[in-house]
């Protein structure tokens, strides 16, 4: 979930709550007010009748086109005292001038004469209007709630959209970013100061990155080069040693296992050399391969070497693949993948090799279980041990594949292997 | 959060609920002492024909109806704020000094009908319609349309 959307939702969710609330609250309150005006002229009425009536004046005519209605009657002591005062009710009326019982606001008030007499008023005011005007208020309100709504929850989405401007420019250059390529200008322009920060940050620490790489990178390029001279002396004066006569069995048993881990070490070296050399692109000239061709030779190459393992080879070409790239990687490639299928295979196994329009899938029967597909082509990975085997192969395939944008992935499906290689049209 | 939001709406509607003013009917004994002694002096033969209270949430104030029809009205400690005689005339003595001689000079033919005073000035009405005001020193400040 972006955050964007994160702070969006929460935002309406607190609106709509704090809306609902308010609105609420200012309906009850417009209503409360409604009545308490309806009320007062209702006692306004009342007190005029009452000061008219009490000074012998001549009383407003009943039916005056108003709707609001009014008798007075007399009513004895035990009544007035018991009903003392003003009483508010809600009921039916009959309305004379207009020949109909309505729902009225009623105020009843006893009041007494100079001779004594108590006397009961009932003034009515029709409520019909009130209810109207309720109805009124009511959709406004939900109206205004709703346009309130829309318009904080999409000016609050505008704002966060640009104020986070410059925190998407920077993930998107992170995305970009990876180590290895050339590290690109960050033109992130933020007038904030935690997104500047930020960039800082994270520009300081990608740079510091680059930079470790590519020491570590010189370091053990150096490193295999260095070691290649000392160990082919190394070598050679083994070779020297066992020639010597004066050797006896034992030591020359002793000197053929040095002889076995120096030439272990050698390989490993060159391995490392050429990985180094893939990676730092020193593979600079290319020509255009076709795989067929080159997979044909080295399977006639390596059914040879494993015959005595009895593996069945099936070569099965659906469609003529061509890449561009380096000959050598090529081999080196090809070479290994083959190698692995042959060499991670049980007696009597079966390897398959099927081109098709996409690509290449060598397949073959797996001597021990399924590899850790997310560990496969890191260096020195090996499922298990084997003699003869610098754990090195696939991270050169993989370095290989990446220089050239060929896709490769490993699954394992019946027992079997699986290397899938994607070959970009050219 | 929620219950907040509870309260909060029952508290604005008990105060406006509180803020709606209530009627109530009261009897002459329960008025405060200077509102009765008012009505002694200038109605003293004239019977209420009913009184009440009106409370607010932070007033209070009193409402005494007269069987000749007069209102008078008082605020929370007795002190008469407005007395409306309509149908006859406000009695003597109530007005001030200063604004009765006032009224005699220039509108000697009329009477006074009604008379309120708040914390700002005097208003009064006279039969003929005329309607007058005057500050709280008793000073004539102009006519009220």
């Amino acid at each position: 979930m972006k955050l964007i959307y994160r702070v969006i939702s929460r935002i309406s969710v607190a609106l709509l709550i704090l809306m609902a609330v308010w609105a609420t609250a200012f309906y009850f309150i417009i209503i409360d007010e409604i009545n308490d005006e309806t009320d007062d002229t209702l006692e306004d009425y009342s007190e005029h009748i009452i000061t008219r009536a009490l000074a012998g004046e001549e009383l407003p005519s009943v039916d005056n086109g108003t709707n609001n209605t009014y008798y007075i009657c007399e009513v004895n002591r035990e009544h007035a005292i018991e009903h003392e005062g003003v009483r508010y009710s809600e009921d039916m009326i009959y309305i004379e001038s207009k020949g109909e019982t309505e729902p009225a606001r009623i105020l009843k008030t006893i009041f007494r004469d100079s001779l004594n007499r108590y006397y009961e008023l009932t003034v009515a005011i029709p409520t019909i209007e009130k209810e109207d005007l309720q109805e009124t208020i009511l959709s406004w309100i939900v109206t205004l709630y709703l346009i309130l709504l829309f318009v904080i929850i999409g000016l609050n989405a505008w704002i966060l959209y640009r104020s986070f401007k410059p925190m998407y420019s920077l993930l998107r250059w992170l995305d970009r970013f990876s180590v290895g390529k050339q590290l690109e200008p960050l033109n992130n322009d933020a007038k904030i100061t935690e997104f500047r920060k930020l960039n800082d940050a994270v520009l300081r620490s990608a740079r510091r990155n680059v930079e470790v790489y590519e020491q570590q990178k010189v370091f053990i390029g150096h490193a295999s080069h260095e070691m290649q001279t000392p160990l082919a002396i190394c070598q050679n004066r083994l070779e020297l040693l066992v020639n010597n006569a004066d050797v006896t069995e034992s030591q020359l048993e002793e000197i053929i296992k040095i002889k076995h881990t120096l030439d272990h070490i050698i390989k490993l070296n060159k391995t490392l050399l050429l990985l180094t050399k893939i990676e730092n692109d020193q593979f600079p000239d290319q020509k255009e391969i076709v795989v067929n061709d080159l997979l044909k030779k080295l399977i006639d190459d390596y059914s040879e070497v494993y015959t005595y393992q009895n593996i069945s080879v099936s070569f099965i070409e659906n469609a003529v693949v061509k890449v561009r790239m380096n000959d050598v990687l090529a081999s080196v490639l090809f070479g290994n993948l083959l190698k692995n299928a042959f060499a991670h295979n049980h007696k009597d196994g079966r390897v398959e090799v099927l081109i098709t329009s996409n690509g290449v899938e060598f397949s073959n029967t797996a001597e021990l279980g399924e590899l850790d597909s997310s560990q496969i082509f890191t260096r020195f990975y090996q499922g298990a041990k084997k003699e003869g085997f610098t754990g090195l192969g696939l991270t050169l395939a993989a370095s290989i594949c990446k220089l050239y944008g060929i896709g490769i992935r490993y699954n394992y499906k019946e027992k079997e292997h699986h290397f899938n290689l994607t070959v970009p049209k050219i | 959060m929620k219950r907040f939001f509870l309260s909060l709406t029952c508290l604005i509607l008990v105060s406006t609920a509180a803020f709606a003013g209530k009627d109530k009917a009261i009897t002459v004994d329960q008025l405060p002492q200077t509102a009765r002694q008012f009505i002694k002096e200038y109605f003293a033969a004239i019977e209420v024909s009913y009184a009440k209270m009106e409370s607010e949430v932070f007033d209070k104030s009193y409402e005494v109806i007269l069987v000749n029809g007069c209102k008078v009205e008082f605020d929370k400690k007795g002190e008469w704020t407005d007395v409306d005689c309509k149908y006859s005339e406000v009695p003597a003595g109530i007005v001030p000094q200063k604004i009765q001689e006032f009224i005699t000079k220039n509108q000697p033919s009329a009477k006074v009908i009604e008379i309120d005073r708040d914390s700002r000035d005097y208003e009064l009405k006279l039969d003929n319609r005329v309607e007058l005001k005057f500050d709280l020193k008793e000073n004539f400040m102009g006519y009220d349309d």
